[in-house]
């Protein structure tokens, strides 16, 4: 009780300042509640001549329509059956099948729910070996962007709509004339049967070329590994088998290589519930405060131009230990700020985990990565936490090549350009020098889902299928090929890059039949445990993978002279702060960046939406007398962006950070985005785009591409408003009421669990119950268990939950105005100093409480409590008066201010038919996915079967890559979910309040002295 | 005399008024009781599950593995329509027509048929499919049983616990034309659901339906 009482957290700096604008939106459910004299005001304002009587016609037209509406007979409803039904199954049922994930290039296997033919939802595969049933926010929200109807529908010749007939006939004529200088630039290629057609599509042309590129490249990893093992490859790295981890700026569990399979690994070297129970230690040292660093054990700030010399003298020490030396440099610790005992102590961390140590390293610099393989070889890293004889294949690109085909493309030997899936103008700092380049190119085609940057100077524009609509595989790590089954035929004429390129190479051929024409003749012979091609195949279909062996790669031993020649620059940098590039969770590079659900995911972090923005240390901020929304100008130089201001507490002061992947021009379509109404703002205003461009800022150097560069800041007059979610919500007590600062949060350290497992959850009550139980639950007790521990705050949940649940899309103003309608948020809390800030992720859904509060205030009886203790929110009863969500302690009932659902009928395909699309007027909330909950009951009914623990996955369990949900029947004493409710570490939210909520939460336990 | 011609009158007035009363039913917005819809194609469901005897669940096949139903895809009626092209005694009275006038039989198939087989694609003079069968367009039929978008029945759960179709949707077996037998408002579920709780229903008895909102409302 005591180590919790004296632990602060806070949401945010306003909160730690207890500023008076804090104090006031404690006081409120529902801020600037306008009055209608003041709406009137503002519509007078804007010149409408609205006058009070006029409101009362409009009102007495309006009832007297509704009345008059509803004498009418209902509307009449056509029921339209299949012709034939054969292969759709029984209509109303879901299907699933397995595929593969296209979102990036991870490749986690999925399972695509099917319902009356189309695409639904998107869940994590969990016989999947890679990704184990996870899948992230972006791979969620990949089924919104099949029914974008802003997608490329036809293809283009010289901008203008064509026939694929004119296409393949004007492509196949040119590249008659044409037998040499043929250049493809993709991203990394992980489908095995693309790449083989390239090849064959390649073949023909005398000096031609596939160059990859990333535009978050790791090339430097497979540089260093070429130095240092003979091998161009990234390994693969396994997090399942690292006991210490020490990690320079990777962000693994958030955007790096492959968060889902790192988050998968990494957890079970945090499992409490083994025996003895084991927990990994994860330092990480970064100058930004990323979704890993906010799980780390210890985290360290650092700038990644003092990675050189924490990198050497771990090095230089673990020498010292190994007894080698060969290591030329010698670390100068007077660079950097971090204290020689913190590094020692990590490095006899490190060492004694010999074996089972992992140390990865984000930066793009070869130097650094050959300095990371030597300590992960001197720790013996490779062949156990580090496997380079079956590689990754998810990042492959050499940006240093696109560098090259710029000179090619100006010197004119580049006779024709084919471009898929990156979009260089937009993505590289000299994406200016591209397009100029591509003008110069006789012929260019562009393949793209989406009509971008690059694509609009293409000859050629061709449609690319979504993943949902083709035939493909995907072999992400050697050996492990997965398959992507459509799921529903093309909604526009599109096709994909498989069948173009076969059309090209003379033998056009549908995807499905070059896939299994791949497959027969170089998969098949790779495996040994389907006899015959019709097995493996089906056996694809029905796991989404299958396991091949291909011969052994040769990787030589650690080859010394790379060490030996290494030399690390110390010249000392220019410009006062260093600028920090890097992916958010949900926008990634940019090429999701016209997804909604994706640009109004909060931020792990920050909490921001629909934005990038400057994040700088609070004192940083306070230095330069900047607030929050100030906008100010970065520049380097060559480049310069304006952005606004996030004090951003765990940031180190002379780093600040700006998200990739905004300002793309896909963006703008969203200044429609929101309610339209008279104080609406416009998310974007017309032909504006999401944030800025910050690729610019990306820094040549040695043919690589760095995410760090030197910049200066400028403060402008200008502000700009950040919609952000974090801080209101809040269950703190307003001072008024007290002020007094609950335990939220429980917590512990590693050391005090293995003495007593409920240390850290202390704070128990004694409950007195005047009456007798009046509720008793004789069948079914839904509950829920959070485990504080795993959660890494990745939002894969919350748009989970949102393409489950129906929920719309609100818009940035609407959010600012605290509406928006998610039904799950990760309140992200900090405690400790702003400049060294331990951060706690702890996801908050409706509570179902058993004793509601906000059941007692419902004068219509709209939401109600089940014989099975759920919380019941009934649409059609609800009149809205909000008196539940002024009630809710715990801040998580949503109110339809405005009837958010867009007439795009094509878009509206995306609605899951078995959740009511809420209008407005009408508060909802987490339901528990409650038509789940009654499918899973029905289809256990239906078999004659007992409904078994386990069988009701939640939309938010399912995806999560960390496990960290749980959901079960608390009356069956061997469910999962009774024994976490009596494990010492088992704590509700606000307790002591008698509201006996169902969700409860596992207290944190940090690996911590 | 005037006063008891006024009194005999207003109790025939009054007669009158009763009698239209039991007559007339006045439903309540949003209550559809009584619908009968005229169907694109004049199915009998009097014909194929009263005198036939199909079983309901050859048809909607649905009805005990899913949510819905369903109405039959062509493809399910094409079982036997591909054979059966018309009414038998349509055809009894050109067969001995034919008999009479010495000539084999021609084929009959009956108005509403031909738009089964334009859908179908089937080809009625040959007796076979055309060459891409099923390409026509699917019949439009006007839903009978509409419920609110915010209800969420599922026929799965009733017709696997025992409940008959006939107790929600009336003798079907008799109609001609369907009707909507019931008044679908929530009073009329949860009226049925609480009898079953109270044993009342013979068939259902021990059996437990719940009166949760969230049983149908989510």
């Amino acid at each position: 009780m005591a180590e919790n009482k004296s632990k602060k957290y806070w949401k945010g700096i306003e909160e730690l300042e207890n500023t008076p604008e804090f104090r006031k939106s404690l006081e409120s459910e529902f801020p600037e509640e306008a009055s209608p004299e003041a709406f009137l005001k503002k519509a007078e304002e804007n010149g409408s001549n609205f006058s009070r009587r006029s409101f009362l016609k409009a009102t007495g037209f309006t009832v007297g329509a509704a009345i008059l509406g509803a004498c009418a007979r209902g509307p009449v409803e056509k029921a339209i059956p299949l012709l034939n039904r054969a292969e759709i199954g029984v209509p109303g049922k879901a299907y699933w099948y397995g595929s593969t994930c296209h979102g990036c290039v991870s490749g986690c296997g999925i399972l695509v729910k099917n319902r009356d033919g189309r695409p639904i939802k998107i869940e994590g595969n969990p016989r999947h070996p890679l990704s184990q049933g996870g899948v992230c926010a972006v791979g969620q929200a990949t089924v919104l962007s099949l029914y974008d109807s802003k997608r490329l529908q036809e293809p283009l010749l010289n901008g203008k709509p064509a026939e694929w007939k004119k296409i393949d006939r004007a492509v196949n004529d040119r590249l008659k004339r044409t037998n040499e200088n043929v250049y493809i630039l993709t991203e990394t290629i992980t489908s095995p049967t693309t790449r083989y057609l390239i090849g064959q599509f390649l073949k023909r042309f005398k000096n031609s070329r596939h160059i990859e590129y990333d535009p978050v490249s790791c090339s430097a990893i497979l540089a260093a590994h070429k130095q240092t093992h003979g091998l161009r490859a990234l390994p693969h790295y396994r997090f399942d088998r690292a006991e210490v981890i020490v990690s320079f700026g990777a962000d693994f569990l958030g955007t790096w290589i492959s968060p889902v399979e790192f988050t998968k690994d990494y957890m079970k070297n945090r499992n409490l519930a083994e025996k003895p129970p084991r927990m990994s230690y994860h330092v990480q040292i970064e100058g930004r405060l990323s979704v890993t660093g906010s799980n780390a054990d210890n985290r360290i700030t650092a700038t990644s131009g003092e990675f050189g010399v924490l990198l050497t003298y771990i090095a230089e020490k673990l020498e010292e230990r190994a007894g080698a030396g060969n290591l030329p440099l010698k670390a100068d610790l007077t660079q950097t700020r971090v204290a020689k005992q913190t590094l020692d102590k990590i490095i006899s961390k490190l060492w004694s985990a010999k074996g089972s140590s992992l140390i990865v390293c984000g930066a793009n610099d070869v130097r650094l990565q050959i300095l990371v393989n030597y300590i992960n070889h001197l720790l013996g890293g490779y062949g156990t936490t580090i496997d380079l004889g079956r590689p990754s294949y998810q990042k492959l690109g050499d940006e240093n090549k696109v560098n090259e085909l710029i000179d090619k493309m100006n010197r004119g030997e580049v006779s024709a350009l084919f471009i898929a899936g990156v979009n260089p103008v937009y993505s590289l700092p000299n994406g200016a020098e591209f397009k100029e380049a591509l003008q110069k190119v006789p012929f260019s085609v562009a393949f793209t889902e989406y009509s971008d940057e690059t694509a609009e100077h293409a000859s050629i524009v061709c449609p690319q299928s979504h993943f949902l609509e083709s035939w493909n595989d995907s072999e992400p790590v050697e050996g492990y090929l997965s398959i992507t089954q459509p799921l529903i035929s093309r909604l526009g004429l599109s096709r994909t890059l498989n069948e173009c390129l076969s059309a090209w190479t003379g033998n056009s051929a549908t995807d499905y039949a070059l896939l299994q024409d791949y497959w027969k003749r170089h998969v098949f012979p790779l495996q040994k445990k389907h006899a015959n091609f019709q097995d493996l195949w089906d056996r694809a279909l029905i796991d989404g993978y299958v396991q091949i062996k291909r011969p052994a790669k040769k990787a030589s031993s650690f080859n010394m002279n790379a060490i030996k020649n290494l030399r690390l620059d110390s010249a000392k940098p220019s410009g006062d702060f260093e600028l920090v590039l890097y992916q958010k969770v949900g926008i990634l590079d940019g090429r999701h960046a016209q997804n909604p659900w994706l640009q109004e995911l909060p931020d792990p972090i920050t909490k921001v939406v629909w934005d990038n923005y400057v994040s700088m240390a609070p004192q940083t901020a306070k230095r330069l007398n900047l607030r929050q929304g100030d906008v100010v100008r970065v520049s380097d130089g060559n480049s310069e962006m304006e952005l606004p201001v996030l004090p951003q507490p765990g940031q180190h002061e002379k780093v600040i950070a700006v998200a990739l992947g905004y300002g793309r021009n896909t963006t703008k379509r969203f200044k429609d985005i929101g309610p339209d109404w008279i104080s609406k703002r416009p998310t974007v205003k017309e032909g504006e785009t999401v944030g800025e461009n910050a690729y610019r800022f990306l820094k040549w150097q040695n043919g690589f591409l760095h995410f760090s560069s030197r910049v200066n800041i400028h403060p402008t007059e200008k502000t700009r408003i950040i919609a952000q979610t974090q801080t209101y919500n809040s269950i703190t007590v307003p001072e008024k009421l007290g002020g007094e600062r609950r335990p939220l949060i429980h917590e512990t350290t590693f050391k005090e669990y293995k003495k007593d497992p409920a240390s850290g959850n202390k704070y128990k009550h004694q409950i007195l119950q005047l009456w007798a139980e009046d509720h008793v639950y004789t069948g079914h007790h839904w509950a829920m268990v959070i485990d504080l521990n795993k959660c890494t705050g990745c939002s894969a949940c919350v748009i989970s939950c949102q393409a489950e649940n129906n929920v719309p899309v609100v818009g940035k103003d609407e959010v600012y105005r605290r509406r928006e309608l998610h039904w799950i948020r990760i309140d992200r809390y900090y405690s400790g100093p702003e400049s060294d800030v331990e951060v706690v992720h702890q996801p908050v859904m409706c509570h179902h409480c058993d004793h509601a509060p906000c059941e007692g205030v419902c004068p219509v009886l709209a939401t109600l409590h089940s014989d099975e203790g759920i919380n019941q929110q009934i649409y059609n009863r609800c009149v809205g008066t909000r008196y539940c969500a002024n009630n809710c302690p715990y801040k998580v009932r949503r109110f339809n201010w405005f009837s958010y659902r867009k007439k795009d009928e094509k878009e509206n395909l995306v609605l899951n038919p078995d959740v009511t699309v809420r209008s407005r007027g009408v508060m909802e909330k987490c339901s528990w996915c409650v038509q789940r909950i009654q499918e899973a009951k029905a289809e256990a009914k239906r078999k004659g079967v007992k409904l078994a623990d386990g069988d009701i996955k939640l939309a938010c369990e399912q995806s999560c890559p960390a496990d960290a949900i749980v959901f079960g029947d608390m009356n069956d004493p061997q469910s999962r979910i009774s024994k976490l409710i009596h494990h010492p570490r088992h704590y509700n939210m606000l307790e002591e309040m008698n509201f006996k909520p169902t969700v409860g939460y596992l207290t944190l336990v940090r690996n911590k002295e | 005399m005037k006063q008891n011609l006024l009194i005999v009158l207003l109790v025939i007035l009054a007669f009158i008024l009763v009698v239209l009363a039991q007559q007339i039913k006045i439903n309540l917005p949003g209550i559809n009781q009584g619908y009968a819809p005229q169907q694109p194609l004049a199915f009998s469901h009097r014909l194929h599950s009263g005198d036939l005897q199909i079983d309901c669940m050859y048809c909607h096949s649905g009805a005990d593995k899913s949510r819905h139903a369903g109405i039959p895809s062509e493809n399910v009626c094409m079982n036997c329509h591909r054979f059966v092209t018309a009414g038998w005694d349509k055809i009894r009275i050109e067969d001995e027509r034919a008999q009479k006038e010495k000539r084999p039989p021609q084929p009959v198939v009956s108005d509403e048929l031909k738009k089964l087989y334009r859908a179908a694609a089937f080809d009625e003079t040959q007796m076979k499919f055309k060459d891409k069968p099923y390409s026509g367009k699917p019949i439009e039929w006007t839903r009978v049983y509409n419920l609110p978008d915010f209800v969420f029945f599922d026929h799965r759960r009733h017709v696997n616990a025992g409940v008959s179709c006939q107790k929600c949707h009336g003798a079907v077996e008799t109609m001609e034309k369907v009707t909507q037998v019931p008044d679908l408002t929530m009073g009329w579920c949860v009226n049925c659901h609480r009898d079953v709780n109270k044993g009342k229903i013979p068939e259902l008895k021990g059996r437990y339906a719940s009166i949760s909102c969230t049983v149908c409302h989510y």
